[in-house]
């Protein structure tokens, strides 16, 4: 056996300890996991966002192009 | 005596340029109005959308802080190894002369400054990996 992989022993108090503060950290990992999936979803919804604003100008300048051809067309 | 009248040029001289589809044009300066309105409304969701992104950004991170709190604790719970008593004395040997190397340029060096939040997180990172290192020798 690895001099470095001897078995450790735990004093009982500090293995309940550990115990409590393993489970807080799961709790806390499910927090930041729930958290992380929001922040996932709201980049999603703002690139849409910015995609259909995207459009919006697109629409706008085709239809400006419409516009001067109808005022200019006569020049 | 009679003064010759001059002709006044007419005030109201006015041009006009025919458009052929007037409706059409009514209809796209219209269309364009409604999109010009969206693009606002894309404005103030991308801004509402920020602010909620912020504060969940905000949350994790006060999450993220209580792990790294909770870390720490449990490996303080956990029993405690001397990991230069692992290591080799060859390398114990390098280690001190390295150090006496380094105590030397830090003298020449000029005052340090104030260390970045990243630059922090990075020295702490570089310390576990030294930690892991040893580990796995």
């Amino acid at each position: 056996m690895n001099d470095k992989n001897v078995p450790v022993f735990v004093k009982i108090n500090d293995y309940k300890d550990i115990l409590d503060i393993v489970d807080v950290m799961k709790q806390k990992l499910k927090e930041t996991k729930v958290s992380l999936e929001r922040i996932k979803s709201l980049k999603q919804e703002e690139d849409q966002e910015i995609i259909d604003w995207e459009k919006n100008i697109a629409e706008i300048t085709k239809r400006l192009s419409y516009i001067d051809a109808a005022f200019f067309e006569n020049e | 005596m009679k003064m010759a009248k001059k002709e006044q040029p007419q005030e109201d001289e006015s041009y006009f340029v025919a458009i052929k589809s007037p409706l059409e044009v009514r209809k796209q300066l219209l269309e364009s109005s409604k999109n010009s309105i969206h693009c606002l409304q894309n404005y103030q969701r991308i801004l509402l959308i920020r602010q909620k992104k912020q504060k969940e950004i905000a949350d994790m991170k006060e999450s993220v802080k209580e792990l790294i709190y909770l870390n720490k604790k449990l490996n303080e719970k956990l029993p405690k190894y001397k990991v230069e008593l692992m290591q080799e004395p060859k390398e114990e040997k390098l280690e001190v002369k390295n150090l006496k190397a380094k105590k030397s340029v830090k003298q020449a060096k000029t005052p340090a400054r104030e260390k970045t939040e990243l630059e922090k997180l990075e020295d702490s990172l570089s310390s576990i990996e030294n930690k892991l290192q040893n580990l796995n020798k």
